[in-house]
Order: structure tokens, then sequence, then C-alpha cells
């Protein structure tokens, strides 16, 4: 054929794979949900296992199920959660009138609060404000920069989830690279600015329940599972040495795989002067907004024990309403409604699974039989909620293994807290792929990160964090009575 | 009649030495060059909708990092075209540029029939075998489907 006779404009494109590979990807959807019922048919109608329960068969048939979806995202993660939700009631784990109040748990309104707050943030243009003041005192010479441009997301994802984080900061960043004349993928010190960004998102978002709702999920089982509680505060001593250790690694990691291929970064300071110039000083709304996010802040700390951290982000939220700081519309923009959805779901089948004795019956027929060190169960719980983050959303990840890591925790005497932070911290430290987390995935967009290089500095990366993490647990958890 | 070369590049398959290759065939074979930068809309895509999903972030913030990546990309692409643009004209070769959005494999079938295309030279990503075969690959599916000559380089 010659080019003249070749025909364009029919949008035919042909797919020149093997013809059951084609099929496979074509059908890939459908064979997931397929699967996934055929998995949850075949636990419900074997015969029940000694030691387990008709209902807690049943309530693992409907996690396999979850299990199933999660990973593959064959269904949004919401619709999942909610899948689980109908089907405890109507396979009979739960009354249906117990199940759906679960719907109401704490953790929820917590995070409903906590995402609130931060749209107002956003959308005020307090979160950019605080980022330019901040980025403005470093700068100076190209390490400096780089320290604030992992420091200050690190922070942010203090107050803010990592993500909305990542996405507020991602056109500062890309400024900031552009006013340098840095060519993506070229310049290694393009690289390194976008890698410090996913990073100290990343690193920042375990510090405290704000920076990743599933900190906050995690703790939302463990209450509705065990009743035990981890306080803000709590978890912050308990986090916060793994978070300025992790910091420190980044940094010299970053120094040491990107040695910078810049001399001066005295363009890119003077952009951040001139952008912090044009936004000019806060207004009286982004003022307040701060002032109420101090005091919810403060309340969460020292009042968190005595209201619910629920009622206070609530408050809170009221009060952005009596000051007229947000409007409703601004929510349906910021919020994604899906979470409460996706958590309310998830924390009523973690409690089906703990009732029904489920979980502990997983932990006594897996875990128990491999050792009996319960260092080497806290390692391994981490390790594997480390991978798992790698591949899939991990608040999906704290949904499917706080269930079974508290059965462990029963089973090995291991203290409740230990196991919530084994789970929900390494599944907020996931570093070698775009998919690992939304952080990477905003700053692998820009196009700066080269892929292979992302990964291989990801696992090391992933591996050191798994090292500081078991670290703290047998040499500063101890000095805070969480002994394992 | 003047041959004409094509050269398509997009935002994730770009190779300098492919570049290169082009210009100077096309100065050895007094030939003309015309340059299409495809952006690839899919990475844009796949963020927002991982925002959107996994990281159960609001559609305004979603929105406006996608704007932000697309006139990232848009930008991109434009500076590479000058860039090769200056090129052609320091070596005193004919190049004419184009910004194209879409499917790589469909533009580049699409470009080559547009310009009458006797080759087109083009960057491909550095994956594995394995990873060709189980996700597909566009250059690939081009080799097969192009009615002429293919040149691929290797990203570095």
């Amino acid at each position: 054929m010659s080019p003249q006779d070749f025909k364009v404009g029919q949008g035919v494109t042909v797919d020149t794979r093997p013809i059951p590979l084609v099929l496979l990807t074509k059908s890939y959807r459908s064979i997931t949900l397929i699967a996934a019922v055929v998995i949850f048919l075949l636990i419900i109608n074997l015969p029940t296992p000694e030691g387990l329960t008709f209902t807690g068969q049943k309530a693992l048939a409907t996690f396999a199920l979850c299990l199933v979806l999660w990973i593959t995202r064959a269904l949004p993660l919401a619709v999942t959660s909610l899948l689980a939700l109908v089907l405890i009631p109507m396979l009979g784990i739960l009354d249906s009138t117990e199940a759906f109040s679960l719907f109401g748990n704490q953790a929820v309104f917590f995070i409903l609060g906590a995402f609130i707050l931060a749209a107002a943030m956003m959308k005020s243009g307090l979160s950019s404000h605080m980022a330019l003041i901040f980025l403005r005192r470093f700068g100076g010479s190209p390490g400096r920069l780089l320290a604030g441009v992992l420091l200050v997301p690190a922070f942010l994802s203090f107050l803010m989830p990592e993500h909305a984080v990542a996405a507020m900061m991602f056109p500062i960043v890309l400024e900031v690279a552009h006013g340098l004349d840095l060519k993506p993928q070229k310049t290694i010190y393009g690289q390194a600015l976008f890698h410090s960004l996913a990073w100290g998102a990343a690193i920042g978002g375990v510090a405290t329940y704000l920076g990743g709702a599933r900190n906050a999920l995690a703790v939302g089982i463990l209450k509705q599972s065990t009743g035990e509680f981890i306080g803000f505060f709590e978890w912050m001593i308990a986090v916060l040495p793994t978070v300025l250790v992790m910091l420190g690694v980044a940094y010299l990691a970053l120094r040491r795989f990107f040695p910078s291929d810049v001399v001066s970064v005295e363009k890119a300071v003077k952009l951040i002067e001139e952008k912090n110039k044009s936004l000019g000083k806060m207004n009286a709304e982004q003022r307040l907004i701060g002032i109420i996010m101090v005091f919810t802040v403060i309340a969460w700390i020292f009042l968190g024990s005595r209201f619910e951290l629920a009622s206070i982000a609530i408050v809170a939220v009221v009060a952005l309403f009596v000051f007229q700081l947000i409007k409703w519309k601004d929510l349906e923009e910021y919020v994604n409604w899906g979470i409460i959805l996706m958590y309310g779901g998830a924390i009523a089948l973690g409690f089906a699974l703990e009732k029904s004795g489920a979980s502990s019956w997983i932990a006594e027929t897996t875990v128990t039989k491999w050792t009996d060190s319960p260092f080497l169960i806290v390692a391994l719980i981490a390790l594997v909620s480390l991978l798992l983050t790698e591949g899939m959303s991990n608040a999906a990840v704290v949904a499917m293994l706080m269930p079974v890591g508290l059965g462990i925790a029963r089973q090995y005497g291991i203290d409740f807290k230990i196991m919530v932070f084994a789970i929900s911290v390494p599944a907020g430290l996931g570093f070698a792929f775009p998919i690992a987390s939304p952080p990477n995935a905003i700053a692998y967009s820009s196009g700066f990160i080269k892929p292979r290089k992302m990964f291989t500095i990801g696992i090391m990366m992933d591996f050191v964090a798994l090292l500081v993490f078991l670290l703290m647990t047998q040499i500063y958890w101890p000095l805070i009575n969480l002994d394992l | 009649m003047k041959k004409k070369f094509l050269l398509a590049l997009s935002t994730t398959k770009y190779s300098k030495e492919a570049i290169d290759y082009a210009i100077d065939l096309t100065k050895q074979k007094e030939a003309e060059l015309k340059v299409v930068f495809i952006l690839d809309s899919d990475v844009p895509g796949s963020v927002f909708e991982k925002l959107t999903d996994i990281g159960f972030i609001g559609d305004r913030p979603s929105m406006d990092l996608q704007e932000a990546i697309s006139n990232e990309y848009v930008d991109q692409a434009k500076q590479v075209l000058v860039e090769i643009k200056d090129q052609s004209k320091d070596m005193g070769v004919e190049c004419e540029t184009f910004l194209e959005e879409g499917d790589f494999g469909s533009k580049c079938l699409e470009s080559i029939a547009r310009f009458s295309a006797d080759m087109i030279i083009l960057a491909r990503s550095r994956r594995s075998f394995f990873s060709r075969m189980f996700f597909g690959s566009a250059v690939d599916s081009l080799l097969r489907q192009a009615p002429c000559e293919i040149k691929i380089f290797e990203e570095e």
C-alpha cells in the first residue's frame, strides 16, 4: 500500500497483540467481577472450618469479595464499601440497625470535618499563601531550596490531606522549575524538585490524622472493634520521630542520588518573592480560617479525650459557616463525598469480621503457624502494608489489613495500638511507583521524573522507611509505653 | 520530487538522538522534515481519576491540577518544537512543526498519510518485552500498520 492509498481519519487502531491477550485485557473487568462473585460463593458454600462459625464464614466471604474489588478496582472503592454495608445485614452477619449505625462512626465525621477544613484552606488561598511564605524562608542555594520543597509540603500535610497539598503545590514547583529553565527529565535538579514534593507530602501525611485519612480510618476500626482509641496528640508523639528521621533520610537521598546540576537558584527565589508579593498580605478571611484551624488543632490535642475528635471537627466546620468563610457550593466542589461511603463501609466490615470471630480465625490459621515472635509479626505486617500500598489505594490497604491485624494482635497479646501503627504508617510510605500514592502520581505527571529512577530510588526508600519504623518500635516506643 | 521525512515525538516518547538523526538525514537527502509532537492526554486523565477515586479529592482541585498538567505538556511540547526548528534552521534544513493531541499510533498514521511521508522517525520508551506484550505498544502497532519505512530510537 502506498502512502497515498492509506486512508486517514477512520479512527481505527488495530491491536496487534496475541488474540488471547487482547481478549483478556478487554474482558478484564468482567472476569474480575465474576471471579469476585465466584470466590464469595465458594467461601460461603464450603464446609465451615473448625474454629469458625457460619456467621464468621459469611463475614469472611464478604471480606474476600471486597478484597478482590478493592485490589482490582473493578468497582469504585466507595461502591465496594457500600456493597459490604449492604451484604453484612443481608447475610445476617449483623442486624441492619447495627450495620447501618456504623456509618455514623465518629472517624467518618472526623474525616469529613478535616476535609471541609482543608477545603476552606484551599478555597481561600490560605494553603498557597502558607506554602509561599514558608518556601520564601528557604532558597538561597540549590540545597536549601530543595529542603524547602521537601519540608513545606511535609509540614502542610500535618494540617491537610497529603494529596491536596501535592495538588496545591504542584503549580508552584512547576513555576520554580520553569524559573530555573529546568528541562523535563534532562535536568537532575528538576527530577529532585518533583521527587522532593512527592516525598515531602507523603512522609508528612503520616504524622497526624489530617495528612492521611487512612490514619483516622485505622483508629476508627480500632475503636469500633476493640473500644480502644489513639488520641490526636498520642498519634503524633508516636509517629513524629519516624517522620522526622524519614525527612532527614529523604533529604540525604535527594542530595546523594540527584546531585545538583544548577549553580544558582536566584531566579527561583525571585519568582517566589514575586508570587508572594502578588498575593499580597493575608486577607481577613484567610486569617480567620487560619485562627479556626489553629484552635481546632489545639482542641484536638488538649480536649480530644474529653470531647470526641469528630465533635471538635464539626464545631470547627460550623464556625466556618458562622463566619461565612465558606459556602456549601464550595464544599461540593472541594470535598469528595465518596469518602464517607468508603470509610463507613470499611469500618462496618472491620467490625463484622471482629464480632463474628472471623478476624481471629484468620490470625490463628495463618500467621500464628509461621512464627511466635511478636516483633517478626509486626515486621511482617508492616512489610505487607508497604508492599500492598505500592499497588493499591492506601485506604484500601488499611481497610484490608486492620481486621486481620487486630485478630493477630489479640492472638499474640500485641498492643492493638502498635498494630494500628504497623499498618497505617507503612501504608503511607510507598515511594517506588506513580500509583503508590496520589502525591507520587502528581509529581510523576510533571514529566520531570524518570520512571526507572523513581522505581530504583523508591524501592530503596521503601526499605529504609520500613527499617526506620522497626527501629522506632525497638528504641523509641518503649519510652512512650508502647512495648512490643 | 523531494522526499518527506516525519519525526514523531510525544510527551512520553522523546529522544535527542532521533531528533539529530532526523535533521541529519533530511539534510543528507535534501528532503523536507515534518515534525509532529503528540500531546499525551492519558497521563493527566489518569492522575485526575486517581485523585477523585483513590485520593477522594474534590472535582475542583482535581480539575485545576489536570489543567496545570495539560498546560505544562503544551509548554514542554512547544519548547521542544522551537528547539528543533532552531536546530534545523542552523543546519539549513527545511522543517515544519505541528502540535497534535490524541493517541500516538493513530496520530502517527494520520500524519504519514497527511504528509505523504516516505519515512517516520520516532522514539519509544524503554520497556521490557513482557510489558510490551501484555500492555501493548503504540510503536509495535505502528510497525505493523505504517505504510512507510520506520526508524525507531530507544529513549535515553
